[in-house]
């Protein structure tokens, strides 16, 4: 069986995408399905293909300021249309204080840079076990 | 079949996992629910228990939607011309799915879903897109392609758009599910087309020559239409395929080729997904695939069989032991008692 669906997006105009992709790369080799929605996403195009594509952990890569003022409207959005999928944020611009704000909104999980790819897949598959345990699909 | 190092994993100490209510998940779709449309593709591709009395329940709401299979090599520009087209008979009134097909890792199972990237304009058009991982199947679809086209078709999507993963010349699967094929040639492949000539040249109903600003597309063009004149007349129902230069990435072509399609729907009448013999061989896949996954997830016969390799076995002598014999007598012995013949 599959590990779990995640979507991966890179918001706003934020141009970095070698921190997505390396992403990606990393989950299909641990068993996970990635839908790679890439750059220029909004909140709404992520509710969108959340919704569309039934995943099972959403991911932001952020290597600028974007999701300072993205995450807040992305989380509310989420809440409001009862997606249960947990949001994680990953890049190299996090500082501690952000990091503590994004989890004060809801975000499940925060990676800066150095973080180790196996403590990264490891919070993402309980992430995945979980919610797909709640939707039936485990 | 999967490939090598892909394991069921089963039981271990995770929470329980909640049974999916199918009731409300069916009246959701034939309501028009989006997110309920959504998670059933999830349970029917997963195999959840009760998704076959599902999908039973699902059939009987299907007939009226249109399938349009979109296939060719990678890198030809499928999911830019799939997004194109979509586009198109949106604004011609359709209501439009597509499912979008790409390769799972033989290796980890897992899989990179691309397609939505290419696909940027559909979310002001209310465009439904589902990425699928094609989870160890072999034809260019996923195992569960044909349950996902008869849910969209129950939502109520009156065209379905089937892109299958970057296809050779072999994976042809696409030809039992869609009512019009089409097949996407680029400049440069070969002469004379060497990479489409045996399986897929059979199966196009529009030929569509992509990248057509690039030179060497009019030979393309003549090299399809010489083998056109020289090898089968069309199928019953269908006319002639027709070949359509296109350039996706800036639209031109599109609309012309839109309009091949719509001739081509019209020709065609719809219902290839339920064709006889297209039914047939669906279930004996879906019987072969039960039997295969209850052999080797219910007697612990994967276990036995990775302790007999690691001991050196080979291959006939440990066939024999898992499945001696006797053992498959008996299991036959019981099927033929339930289940006698006609």
């Amino acid at each position: 069986m599959i590990k779990g669906r995640m979507l991966l997006a890179i918001l706003g105009t934020d141009q970095h995408e070698l921190g997505a992709v390396a992403i990606a790369g990393l989950l299909r080799d641990a068993g996970f399905e990635v839908v790679y929605v890439g750059r220029f996403q909004t909140p709404s195009t992520i509710l969108r293909s959340a919704v569309d594509e039934d995943v099972d952990v959403i991911g932001i890569s952020c290597h600028s300021w974007e999701f300072l003022d993205y995450l807040p409207e992305l989380m509310a959005l989420l809440c409001e249309r009862q997606v249960d999928a947990p949001v994680v944020l990953g890049g190299s611009i996090i500082t501690g204080e952000d990091a503590k704000a994004m989890t004060a909104l809801g975000v499940a999980a925060v990676f800066g840079s150095g973080s180790a790819s196996a403590a990264i897949v490891d919070c993402i598959s309980a992430l995945a076990t979980d919610r797909r345990a709640r939707a039936g699909t485990a | 079949m999967r490939g090598p190092g892909r394991r069921e994993v089963t039981g271990g100490a995770q929470g329980e996992v909640a049974s999916p209510d199918w009731p409300a998940l069916l009246t959701g779709v034939a309501r028009g629910d989006r997110r309920a449309l959504s998670r059933m593709i999830s349970l029917v591709e997963a195999r959840v228990p009760g998704w076959q009395e599902a999908m039973h329940q699902v059939f009987m709401a299907t007939g009226k939607a249109r399938v349009v299979g979109i296939t060719g090599s990678l890198g030809t520009g499928k999911s830019t011309l799939t997004g194109r087209l979509a586009a198109i008979f949106a604004g011609r009134g359709r209501r439009v799915g597509i499912l979008a097909i790409d390769p799972s890792s033989p290796f980890s199972g897992g899989a990179i879903l691309g397609d939505r990237i290419r696909m940027t304009e559909l979310d002001r058009l209310g465009v439904f897109l589902r990425s699928m991982a094609t989870r160890g199947a072999h034809g260019g679809l996923s195992r569960a392609t044909r349950d996902a086209v008869r849910i969209l078709d129950a939502f109520g999507f009156d065209l379905i758009l089937v892109e299958t993963v970057g296809a050779g010349q072999d994976e042809v699967d696409v030809l039992r599910v869609a009512d019009v094929t089409l097949v996407l040639c680029v400049p440069g492949q070969g002469d004379g087309l060497q990479a489409i000539k045996a399986g897929m040249m059979e199966i196009a109903d529009v030929f569509i020559v992509n990248k057509a600003d690039r030179s060497g597309a009019d030979q393309v063009v003549a090299d399809i239409d010489a083998m056109l004149r020289i090898t089968r007349v069309a199928a019953e129902g269908h006319l002639a395929p027709a070949v359509v230069k296109t350039v996706a990435t800036a639209g031109a072509g599109v609309e012309e080729l839109a309009d091949a399609i719509e001739s081509r729907l019209s020709a065609a009448g719809g219902g290839r997904i339920t064709g006889v013999g297209e039914i047939a061989m669906e279930v004996v896949e879906l019987v072969e695939a039960r039997l295969r996954e209850g052999f080797w997830n219910d007697f612990g016969a994967r276990e036995r069989l990775d302790r007999l390799v690691a001991g050196g076995g080979d291959p006939y002598f440990i066939c024999r032991d898992i499945l001696p014999d006797d053992v498959f007598d008996e299991l036959f012995a019981a099927a033929r008692i339930r289940l006698p013949p006609d």
